[in-house]
């Protein structure tokens, strides 16, 4: 019974953090894109990362959650497909392959999450520039995009931290 | 502990690349050369643009919170100024009204129908902005069933600030000029200097450091000076005349003397944009 609330919650929290990314992507433009450094609101990816990582014996379906994820990031804001599609499944395989061998806590969290937030900038570089949609060198990658975004991301993590594992750890 | 690669999981690794590589190039052609995508993704934007409404209501309501506490500080300043511009604009606009009959006269009597400037606005809100480094795109609340058209100009704050690239049922996609896509600011437009003579060209480029569009391979006699206005030339697709665009801000000259290469600050808001205007061109025969 609780299983299955806390499933839902999931969902739910999941959905409201795809269209927030886009809802704070648009309020806050003049703040969070400017030349120099543009930062990339990704809570989507915190989400999916957080549930894989803590949700243990749960059972939470992370990768049906992260295909759903993708498809509405892809139609509904990139509009190329197979983007996001790809990215957000790579992110929980990579966060439920190394709950296999790191401890659950604030350190390794925070490790995982480097690794997660740094596959979205960096897949979907990859991806625009092999279709040719972006001429970002690798340079400029990594200190106007990559850097921030990371920054940005990191922090947000340690905020939700709390809250989010003994969420988990209660209903486990 | 289990090998981190077995040959399964390499198989789907690889398959799902190049699902997701083909689905890539698939979209690619279909969003260059159709006009709305397929009715599986309209349905499915449709879909996400409702849902994105009732989760970005609060977040927008917090926005406008901060904005008017920011606008708040300011007022003061602003008020003085505007009140000036006020006096201004009386006598501008008895004027814009005295000349707009003028013309429609004289167009009356020269049988000119339709031209190149007659456009109609739709004013459409903001709903969400990609949330990505390279794609700036904005997704806005009206659609094919409002009359939005792909391609069709968008203009927000002072000028012109993208292009229509996808319209669903009830959201269209616009692609800012600040975006990557080569294609993202190719727009015909026109450089009036101040001697009233104008210089026809394209966009062909966008340059995010210094935030200017460049109008490159001008060959012309026409003398330009910074501060000369751009506006767009109304030739060719579906975008109207005489829509601003921006303030010429830097000139490189050839060794000819000619200019070669225009730098044009653009006047439209890219950053936080809530509110922006659709243009629709009245084209010959439209109606």
């Amino acid at each position: 019974m609780k299983a299955t609330r806390i499933k839902w919650f999931s969902a739910l929290g999941l959905a409201i953090c795809i269209f927030l990314d886009g809802a704070i992507s648009q309020q806050l433009a003049g703040q969070l894109f400017t030349n120099g450094a543009k930062l990339v609101p990704e809570l989507t990816t915190l989400w999916l990362l957080a549930t894989a990582f803590f949700e243990d014996e749960i059972h939470v379906p992370t990768y049906w959650f992260a295909i759903v994820a993708g498809i509405v990031f892809d139609l509904f804001y990139a509009g190329y497909w197979g983007i996001y599609l790809f990215i957000f499944p790579v992110v929980v395989w990579l966060a439920r392959t190394l709950r296999q061998y790191l401890p659950v806590n604030l350190f390794a969290t925070l490790l995982v999450g480097f690794l997660g937030f740094a596959i979205q900038p960096l897949f979907s570089w990859i991806a625009l520039r092999l279709i040719g949609l972006t001429s970002v060198s690798l340079a400029d990658f990594m200190v106007v995009s990559l850097a921030p975004t990371l920054a940005l991301n990191e922090v947000l993590l340690m905020i939700f931290y709390l809250p989010l594992r003994k969420l988990y750890l209660r209903h486990n | 502990m289990h090998r981190f690669f077995s040959s399964r999981r390499l198989v789907i690794v690889a398959l799902s690349v190049i699902t997701c590589l083909g689905l890539m190039t698939l979209s690619v052609a279909v969003r260059n050369r159709r006009s709305t995508p397929p009715v599986v993704q309209q349905f499915g934007n449709d879909v996400a643009g409702f849902a994105d409404r009732v989760v970005s209501l609060p977040a927008d309501g917090i926005g406008a919170g901060a904005n008017s506490l920011a606008q708040l500080l300011n007022t003061y300043d602003e008020n003085q100024k505007l009140k000036q511009q006020v006096d201004q604009m009386a006598q501008d606009k008895v004027r814009l009204q005295t000349a707009e009959q003028e013309n429609k006269e004289l167009r009356q009597e020269a049988k000119l129908n339709k031209s190149l400037s007659d456009y109609q606005s739709l004013t459409a809100s903001v709903i969400a902005r990609t949330p990505s480094s390279w794609q700036s795109q904005l997704i806005i609340g009206k659609g094919s069933a409002n009359g939005v058209k792909k391609n069709m100009p968008v203009l927000a704050g002072k000028g012109l600030i993208g292009r229509v690239v996808e319209v669903n049922q009830t959201n269209s996609k616009v692609e800012l000029i600040s975006d990557d896509n080569e294609n993202a600011n190719r727009f015909a437009i026109q450089v009036t200097s101040k001697k009233g003579e104008t210089v026809n060209g394209i966009v062909t480029g966008y340059d995010a450091d210094k935030n200017v569009l460049e109008m490159g391979q001008i060959t012309t006699k026409t003398k330009l000076e910074n501060g000369d206005q751009v506006a767009t030339s109304g030739l060719g697709g579906v975008t109207p005349k005489g829509l601003y665009v921006g303030k010429v801000v830097g000139i490189t000259n050839d060794d000819y003397g000619h200019a070669s290469k225009v730098a044009i600050r653009p006047a439209g808001k890219l950053g936080s944009v809530n509110i922006v205007t659709v243009a629709a061109k009245n084209q010959a025969g439209d109606e």
